[in-house]
Protein backbone atom coordinates (compact mmCIF):
# COMPACT_ATOMS: atom_id res chain seq x y z
CA UNK A 1 0.00 0.00 0.00
CA UNK A 2 1.38 3.34 -0.73
CA UNK A 3 2.40 5.32 1.81
CA UNK A 4 0.31 8.22 2.65
CA UNK A 5 -0.20 11.53 4.49
CA UNK A 6 -3.30 13.10 5.06
CA UNK A 7 -4.53 16.32 4.31
CA UNK A 8 -8.02 18.43 3.99
CA UNK A 9 -8.56 17.73 0.89
CA UNK A 10 -8.23 13.62 1.65
CA UNK A 11 -10.34 13.70 4.85
CA UNK A 12 -12.99 16.28 2.74
CA UNK A 13 -13.33 13.84 -0.07
CA UNK A 14 -13.11 11.01 2.52
CA UNK A 15 -16.22 12.78 4.36
CA UNK A 16 -18.06 13.25 0.87
CA UNK A 17 -17.73 9.14 0.15
CA UNK A 18 -15.05 9.62 -2.36
CA UNK A 19 -14.84 5.34 -3.89
CA UNK A 20 -10.88 5.52 -3.99
CA UNK A 21 -10.22 7.25 -1.15
CA UNK A 22 -12.70 5.62 1.13
CA UNK A 23 -11.30 2.23 -0.16
CA UNK A 24 -7.54 3.64 0.78
CA UNK A 25 -8.64 5.07 4.12
CA UNK A 26 -10.37 1.34 4.55
CA UNK A 27 -7.63 -0.33 3.37
CA UNK A 28 -4.85 1.66 5.22
CA UNK A 29 -6.51 1.95 8.42
CA UNK A 30 -7.73 -1.78 8.87
CA UNK A 31 -4.95 -3.54 8.68
CA UNK A 32 -3.38 -0.78 11.78
CA UNK A 33 -6.29 -1.78 13.63
CA UNK A 34 -6.32 -5.15 13.14
CA UNK A 35 -2.41 -5.32 13.97
CA UNK A 36 -2.85 -3.41 17.25
CA UNK A 37 -6.24 -4.85 18.47
CA UNK A 38 -5.22 -8.45 18.41
CA UNK A 39 -2.49 -7.36 20.34
CA UNK A 40 -4.75 -5.29 22.66
CA UNK A 41 -8.13 -7.99 22.81
CA UNK A 42 -6.29 -11.54 21.81
CA UNK A 43 -9.39 -12.68 20.86
CA UNK A 44 -9.59 -12.31 16.55
CA UNK A 45 -13.59 -12.20 17.05
CA UNK A 46 -13.36 -9.43 19.88
CA UNK A 47 -10.70 -7.57 17.62
CA UNK A 48 -13.00 -8.19 14.51
CA UNK A 49 -15.98 -6.29 16.19
CA UNK A 50 -13.78 -3.45 17.56
CA UNK A 51 -12.06 -2.77 14.20
CA UNK A 52 -15.79 -2.58 12.80
CA UNK A 53 -17.15 -0.32 15.59
CA UNK A 54 -13.71 1.80 15.44
CA UNK A 55 -14.35 2.33 11.88
CA UNK A 56 -18.13 3.25 12.36
CA UNK A 57 -17.24 6.07 15.09
CA UNK A 58 -14.60 7.62 12.89
CA UNK A 59 -17.09 7.72 9.80
CA UNK A 60 -19.76 9.03 11.64
CA UNK A 61 -17.43 11.60 13.23
CA UNK A 62 -15.80 12.56 10.19
CA UNK A 63 -19.52 13.19 8.73
CA UNK A 64 -20.10 15.84 11.12
CA UNK A 65 -17.34 17.37 10.06
CA UNK A 66 -15.96 17.87 13.51
CA UNK A 67 -12.05 16.83 12.75
CA UNK A 68 -10.00 19.78 13.61
CA UNK A 69 -6.44 18.84 12.66
CA UNK A 70 -6.84 16.87 9.35
CA UNK A 71 -3.26 16.02 8.98
CA UNK A 72 -3.90 14.11 12.73
CA UNK A 73 -6.02 12.34 11.13
CA UNK A 74 -4.05 8.70 12.57
CA UNK A 75 -3.86 9.99 15.64
CA UNK A 76 -7.75 11.10 15.57
CA UNK A 77 -8.51 7.18 14.52
CA UNK A 78 -5.92 5.75 17.23
CA UNK A 79 -7.81 7.67 19.99
CA UNK A 80 -11.30 6.29 18.73
CA UNK A 81 -9.61 3.06 18.38
CA UNK A 82 -8.62 3.20 22.06
CA UNK A 83 -12.22 4.45 23.52
CA UNK A 84 -13.64 0.87 21.42
CA UNK A 85 -10.69 -1.09 23.18
CA UNK A 86 -11.29 0.56 26.60
CA UNK A 87 -15.57 0.02 26.58
CA UNK A 88 -14.92 -3.50 24.88
CA UNK A 89 -12.77 -5.00 28.03
CA UNK A 90 -15.24 -3.19 30.71
CA UNK A 91 -18.25 -4.82 29.11
CA UNK A 92 -16.44 -8.23 28.71
CA UNK A 93 -14.91 -8.00 32.72
CA UNK A 94 -18.43 -6.88 33.85
CA UNK A 95 -20.25 -10.00 31.50
CA UNK A 96 -18.03 -12.18 32.96
CA UNK A 97 -15.17 -12.86 35.42
CA UNK A 98 -12.85 -14.77 34.79
CA UNK A 99 -12.07 -17.64 37.67
CA UNK A 100 -8.55 -17.34 38.72
CA UNK A 101 -7.05 -20.36 38.24
CA UNK A 102 -8.45 -20.04 34.32
CA UNK A 103 -5.61 -20.97 31.52
CA UNK A 104 -4.13 -17.95 29.36
CA UNK A 105 -6.20 -17.56 26.21
CA UNK A 106 -4.26 -18.42 22.99
CA UNK A 107 -2.17 -15.91 21.44
CA UNK A 108 -4.02 -14.83 18.53
CA UNK A 109 -1.56 -12.14 17.41
CA UNK A 110 -0.31 -14.38 14.25
CA UNK A 111 -3.42 -15.57 12.68
CA UNK A 112 -3.10 -17.95 9.38
CA UNK A 113 -6.71 -17.03 8.78
CA UNK A 114 -6.81 -13.31 9.02
CA UNK A 115 -7.22 -11.40 5.79
CA UNK A 116 -3.71 -10.59 5.54
CA UNK A 117 -2.74 -13.94 3.69
CA UNK A 118 -3.08 -14.45 0.42
CA UNK A 119 -1.64 -16.89 -2.31
CA UNK A 120 0.84 -14.12 -3.43
CA UNK A 121 2.19 -13.08 -0.25
CA UNK A 122 2.45 -16.89 0.93
CA UNK A 123 4.99 -17.51 -1.62
CA UNK A 124 7.01 -14.45 -1.08
CA UNK A 125 7.32 -15.51 2.91
CA UNK A 126 7.93 -18.73 1.81
CA UNK A 127 11.04 -17.73 -0.27
CA UNK A 128 12.45 -15.58 2.26
CA UNK A 129 12.03 -18.66 4.88
CA UNK A 130 13.49 -20.43 2.29
CA UNK A 131 16.35 -18.36 1.93
CA UNK A 132 16.91 -18.55 5.78
CA UNK A 133 19.53 -21.01 7.09
CA UNK A 134 17.64 -24.06 9.08
CA UNK A 135 18.09 -22.89 12.30
CA UNK A 136 16.41 -19.56 11.70
CA UNK A 137 13.78 -21.31 10.24
CA UNK A 138 13.24 -23.12 13.40
CA UNK A 139 13.23 -20.36 15.38
CA UNK A 140 10.62 -18.77 13.21
CA UNK A 141 8.53 -21.64 13.20
CA UNK A 142 8.81 -21.58 17.26
CA UNK A 143 7.74 -17.68 17.35
CA UNK A 144 4.86 -18.01 14.55
CA UNK A 145 3.36 -21.31 14.47
CA UNK A 146 4.19 -22.96 17.76
CA UNK A 147 3.49 -19.31 19.21
CA UNK A 148 6.00 -19.89 22.16
CA UNK A 149 6.89 -16.96 24.31
CA UNK A 150 10.23 -15.26 23.85
CA UNK A 151 11.91 -16.38 26.72
CA UNK A 152 10.91 -20.25 25.63
CA UNK A 153 12.52 -19.31 22.41
CA UNK A 154 15.69 -18.02 23.01
CA UNK A 155 15.98 -20.64 25.88
CA UNK A 156 15.48 -23.29 23.97
CA UNK A 157 16.98 -22.07 21.31
CA UNK A 158 20.44 -21.12 23.01
CA UNK A 159 20.22 -17.29 21.65
CA UNK A 160 20.19 -13.73 23.07
CA UNK A 161 17.13 -11.85 22.44
CA UNK A 162 19.02 -9.75 20.40
CA UNK A 163 19.34 -12.27 17.97
CA UNK A 164 15.71 -12.92 17.77
CA UNK A 165 15.02 -9.11 17.19
CA UNK A 166 17.62 -8.89 14.48
CA UNK A 167 16.10 -12.30 12.84
CA UNK A 168 12.60 -10.78 12.70
CA UNK A 169 14.13 -7.49 11.18
CA UNK A 170 16.19 -9.23 8.60
CA UNK A 171 13.28 -11.45 7.64
CA UNK A 172 10.98 -8.55 7.14
CA UNK A 173 13.56 -6.49 5.26
CA UNK A 174 13.69 -9.84 2.82
CA UNK A 175 9.88 -9.96 2.71
CA UNK A 176 10.43 -5.96 1.97
CA UNK A 177 13.09 -6.49 -0.92
CA UNK A 178 11.09 -9.80 -2.52
CA UNK A 179 7.36 -7.49 -2.54
CA UNK A 180 9.72 -4.62 -4.13
CA UNK A 181 10.94 -6.82 -6.71
CA UNK A 182 8.15 -7.75 -7.33
CA UNK A 183 6.65 -4.66 -7.80
CA UNK A 184 3.81 -5.42 -5.38
CA UNK A 185 2.76 -3.30 -2.41
CA UNK A 186 2.28 -4.71 1.18
CA UNK B 1 2.56 7.33 28.37
CA UNK B 2 5.61 9.10 26.83
CA UNK B 3 5.63 10.36 23.55
CA UNK B 4 7.66 8.25 20.46
CA UNK B 5 8.72 10.52 17.55
CA UNK B 6 10.31 8.17 14.42
CA UNK B 7 13.87 8.59 15.85
CA UNK B 8 13.17 7.02 19.21
CA UNK B 9 10.77 4.20 17.58
CA UNK B 10 13.44 3.13 15.15
CA UNK B 11 16.37 3.24 17.98
CA UNK B 12 14.20 0.99 19.77
CA UNK B 13 13.69 -1.52 17.23
CA UNK B 14 10.25 -0.71 18.60
CA UNK B 15 8.20 -2.38 15.46
CA UNK B 16 10.20 -5.75 16.23
CA UNK B 17 9.79 -5.55 20.04
CA UNK B 18 6.14 -4.63 19.53
CA UNK B 19 5.66 -7.87 17.84
CA UNK B 20 7.86 -9.84 20.81
CA UNK B 21 5.86 -8.43 23.23
CA UNK B 22 9.13 -6.76 24.84
CA UNK B 23 8.06 -3.54 25.20
CA UNK B 24 6.36 -1.33 28.45
CA UNK B 25 2.90 -1.02 28.52
CA UNK B 26 3.50 2.85 28.15
CA UNK B 27 5.77 2.21 25.33
CA UNK B 28 3.45 -0.04 23.76
CA UNK B 29 0.71 2.51 23.57
CA UNK B 30 3.40 5.35 22.73
CA UNK B 31 4.30 3.23 19.33
CA UNK B 32 0.77 2.60 18.50
CA UNK B 33 0.57 6.01 18.84
CA UNK B 34 3.28 6.92 17.14
CA UNK B 35 2.43 4.12 14.08
CA UNK B 36 -1.07 5.63 13.55
CA UNK B 37 0.58 8.73 12.37
CA UNK B 38 4.33 8.11 10.78
CA UNK B 39 3.45 6.03 7.08
CA UNK B 40 6.95 4.71 7.69
CA UNK B 41 6.49 3.20 10.86
CA UNK B 42 2.63 2.08 9.81
CA UNK B 43 4.25 0.01 6.58
CA UNK B 44 6.90 -1.55 8.88
CA UNK B 45 4.16 -2.86 11.64
CA UNK B 46 1.98 -3.79 8.52
CA UNK B 47 5.34 -5.88 7.12
CA UNK B 48 5.58 -7.52 10.46
CA UNK B 49 2.18 -8.28 10.38
CA UNK B 50 2.05 -9.65 6.58
CA UNK B 51 5.26 -11.84 7.90
CA UNK B 52 3.65 -13.03 10.93
CA UNK B 53 0.50 -14.23 9.49
CA UNK B 54 1.49 -15.32 6.08
CA UNK B 55 4.97 -17.49 7.93
CA UNK B 56 2.42 -19.11 10.42
CA UNK B 57 0.21 -20.81 7.34
CA UNK B 58 3.57 -21.42 5.22
CA UNK B 59 5.10 -22.87 8.19
CA UNK B 60 2.00 -24.83 8.94
CA UNK B 61 1.89 -26.60 5.43
CA UNK B 62 3.23 -29.80 5.43
CA UNK B 63 4.72 -29.64 2.22
CA UNK B 64 6.92 -26.90 3.55
CA UNK B 65 10.27 -28.50 4.51
CA UNK B 66 11.20 -29.19 8.14
CA UNK B 67 14.46 -28.28 9.80
CA UNK B 68 17.04 -30.16 9.31
CA UNK B 69 17.79 -32.89 12.42
CA UNK B 70 19.89 -31.12 14.88
CA UNK B 71 23.66 -32.95 14.79
CA UNK B 72 25.91 -34.81 17.19
CA UNK B 73 27.52 -31.97 18.54
CA UNK B 74 30.34 -34.03 20.34
CA UNK B 75 32.01 -34.01 17.20
CA UNK B 76 35.72 -35.23 16.25
CA UNK B 77 37.12 -32.92 19.34
CA UNK B 78 35.02 -35.29 21.85
CA UNK B 79 35.41 -38.40 20.60
CA UNK B 80 39.65 -37.44 20.98
CA UNK B 81 38.99 -36.04 24.67
CA UNK B 82 37.42 -39.64 25.47
CA UNK B 83 39.97 -41.82 23.30
CA UNK B 84 42.88 -39.90 25.08
CA UNK B 85 41.41 -39.13 28.58
CA UNK B 86 40.87 -35.44 29.73
CA UNK B 87 44.13 -34.93 31.24
CA UNK B 88 46.22 -35.98 28.18
CA UNK B 89 43.95 -34.99 25.35
CA UNK B 90 44.87 -31.21 25.71
CA UNK B 91 49.36 -31.58 25.61
CA UNK B 92 48.49 -34.58 22.83
CA UNK B 93 46.44 -32.14 20.28
CA UNK B 94 48.64 -29.16 20.73
CA UNK B 95 51.45 -31.32 19.68
CA UNK B 96 49.42 -32.85 17.32
CA UNK B 97 48.32 -29.27 16.02
CA UNK B 98 52.15 -27.59 16.14
CA UNK B 99 53.72 -30.52 13.79
CA UNK B 100 50.71 -30.08 11.26
CA UNK B 101 50.93 -26.68 11.12
CA UNK B 102 54.71 -25.72 11.05
CA UNK B 103 54.75 -28.87 8.29
CA UNK B 104 52.30 -27.70 6.34
CA UNK B 105 53.47 -23.87 5.86
CA UNK B 106 56.80 -25.26 5.29
CA UNK B 107 56.14 -27.86 2.93
CA UNK B 108 52.97 -26.30 1.07
CA UNK B 109 52.05 -22.96 1.98
CA UNK B 110 55.03 -20.79 1.75
CA UNK B 111 56.40 -22.81 -1.81
CA UNK B 112 52.42 -22.33 -3.46
CA UNK B 113 52.43 -18.77 -2.49
CA UNK B 114 55.45 -18.13 -4.28
CA UNK B 115 53.97 -19.59 -7.66
CA UNK B 116 51.15 -17.68 -9.85
CA UNK B 117 47.84 -19.71 -9.73
CA UNK B 118 44.66 -18.92 -11.88
CA UNK B 119 41.40 -19.18 -9.83
CA UNK B 120 38.01 -19.39 -10.29
CA UNK B 121 35.21 -17.22 -8.87
CA UNK B 122 32.00 -17.37 -7.76
CA UNK B 123 29.97 -14.60 -9.04
CA UNK B 124 26.95 -13.54 -7.32
CA UNK B 125 24.08 -11.73 -8.32
CA UNK B 126 21.27 -9.52 -6.59
CA UNK B 127 18.61 -10.54 -9.15
CA UNK B 128 19.76 -14.67 -9.97
CA UNK B 129 16.38 -16.71 -8.80
CA UNK B 130 15.72 -20.40 -9.22
CA UNK B 131 18.70 -23.00 -8.60
CA UNK B 132 21.53 -21.47 -6.14
CA UNK B 133 24.72 -21.11 -8.36
CA UNK B 134 27.61 -23.72 -6.48
CA UNK B 135 31.48 -23.33 -6.29
CA UNK B 136 33.38 -26.58 -6.66
CA UNK B 137 36.09 -26.15 -4.77
CA UNK B 138 39.34 -28.48 -5.56
CA UNK B 139 41.92 -29.86 -3.70
CA UNK B 140 44.52 -27.39 -2.97
CA UNK B 141 42.14 -24.43 -2.91
CA UNK B 142 42.95 -22.01 -0.70
CA UNK B 143 39.92 -19.71 -0.83
CA UNK B 144 36.57 -19.38 -2.05
CA UNK B 145 36.59 -16.08 -4.37
CA UNK B 146 33.35 -14.41 -4.44
CA UNK B 147 32.53 -11.56 -6.74
CA UNK B 148 29.60 -9.65 -5.52
CA UNK B 149 27.53 -7.59 -7.48
CA UNK B 150 25.42 -4.56 -5.76
CA UNK B 151 22.88 -3.15 -7.21
CA UNK B 152 21.62 -0.38 -4.61
CA UNK B 153 19.79 2.83 -5.46
CA UNK B 154 21.51 4.51 -3.24
CA UNK B 155 25.18 3.09 -2.77
CA UNK B 156 26.60 4.03 0.70
CA UNK B 157 30.17 4.25 1.49
CA UNK B 158 31.05 0.91 3.32
CA UNK B 159 29.14 -2.34 3.73
CA UNK B 160 28.46 -4.96 6.03
CA UNK B 161 29.20 -8.03 5.13
CA UNK B 162 28.71 -11.25 6.85
CA UNK B 163 28.21 -14.99 5.50
CA UNK B 164 25.88 -17.38 7.26
CA UNK B 165 26.06 -21.18 6.95
CA UNK B 166 22.58 -23.36 7.21
CA UNK B 167 23.23 -24.18 10.86
CA UNK B 168 22.26 -20.30 11.11
CA UNK B 169 26.02 -19.15 12.21
CA UNK B 170 27.70 -16.27 11.21
CA UNK B 171 31.10 -16.42 9.94
CA UNK B 172 33.70 -13.92 8.65
CA UNK B 173 31.34 -10.46 9.56
CA UNK B 174 33.47 -7.55 8.09
CA UNK B 175 32.84 -3.77 6.88
CA UNK B 176 34.29 -3.42 3.48
CA UNK B 177 34.26 -0.09 1.27
CA UNK B 178 31.90 0.51 -1.53
CA UNK B 179 33.56 -0.60 -4.65
CA UNK B 180 33.28 1.91 -7.57
CA UNK B 181 30.01 1.90 -9.08
CA UNK B 182 29.37 -1.03 -11.78
CA UNK B 183 32.48 -2.71 -9.93
CA UNK B 184 31.71 -5.66 -7.76
CA UNK B 185 32.80 -6.31 -4.49
CA UNK B 186 35.57 -9.14 -4.12
CA UNK B 187 35.70 -11.46 -1.32
CA UNK B 188 38.24 -13.76 -0.72
CA UNK B 189 36.88 -16.67 2.13
CA UNK B 190 38.99 -19.19 3.82
CA UNK B 191 38.12 -22.20 2.40
CA UNK B 192 39.42 -24.05 5.52
CA UNK B 193 37.08 -22.70 8.00
CA UNK B 194 33.83 -23.17 5.14
CA UNK B 195 32.57 -27.43 4.82
CA UNK B 196 30.15 -28.55 2.33
CA UNK B 197 27.18 -27.27 2.21
CA UNK B 198 24.30 -24.32 1.62
CA UNK B 199 25.33 -20.61 2.69
CA UNK B 200 24.03 -17.17 2.62
CA UNK B 201 26.35 -14.26 1.61
CA UNK B 202 24.52 -10.85 3.08
CA UNK B 203 25.37 -7.58 2.53
CA UNK B 204 23.66 -4.70 4.95
CA UNK B 205 24.24 -1.06 5.43
CA UNK B 206 25.70 -0.11 8.54
CA UNK B 207 22.68 0.75 10.33
CA UNK B 208 21.90 -3.17 9.51
CA UNK B 209 19.72 -3.00 6.94
CA UNK B 210 19.49 -5.46 4.44
CA UNK B 211 21.01 -4.48 1.16
CA UNK B 212 20.83 -7.91 -0.56
CA UNK B 213 21.37 -11.64 0.22
CA UNK B 214 23.08 -14.33 -1.89
CA UNK B 215 22.57 -18.11 -1.33
CA UNK B 216 25.16 -20.45 -3.01
CA UNK B 217 26.15 -24.01 -2.47
CA UNK B 218 29.72 -24.44 -1.78
CA UNK B 219 31.04 -28.33 -3.06
CA UNK B 220 33.98 -29.44 -1.84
Amino acid sequence: MERQSFDREYVRKLTEGDPEISRHFSEYFSELLQVKLRFRLRSPQLAEDARQETMLRVFSTLRKGSLEQPERLGAFVNSVCNNVIFETLRSHTRAAQMPENQPDPPDTRFDAESNLVTEQRKSHVRKVLESLPARDRQVLRMVFLEEKNREEVCSTMKIEGEYLRVLLHRAKSRLKTEMTKARLHL
Amino acid sequence: MSDMDHRKAVDLHASERYFLGELSEGESEAFEAHFFECSECAEDVRTHAVLADNAKAVLGDRTFREAAPAQDKRGWLGAFGQFWGPLQAVPALAAIVFAALAGYQSLVLIPALRQPSIVSTLTLKPAARGEEPVYHAHKGDRFLPLRVEINTPQPVPEYHCELRADSGAVLFPMTAAAPPPGTPLTVLLPLAKLSAGHYTFVIDDLQKNEIEHYPFVLDK
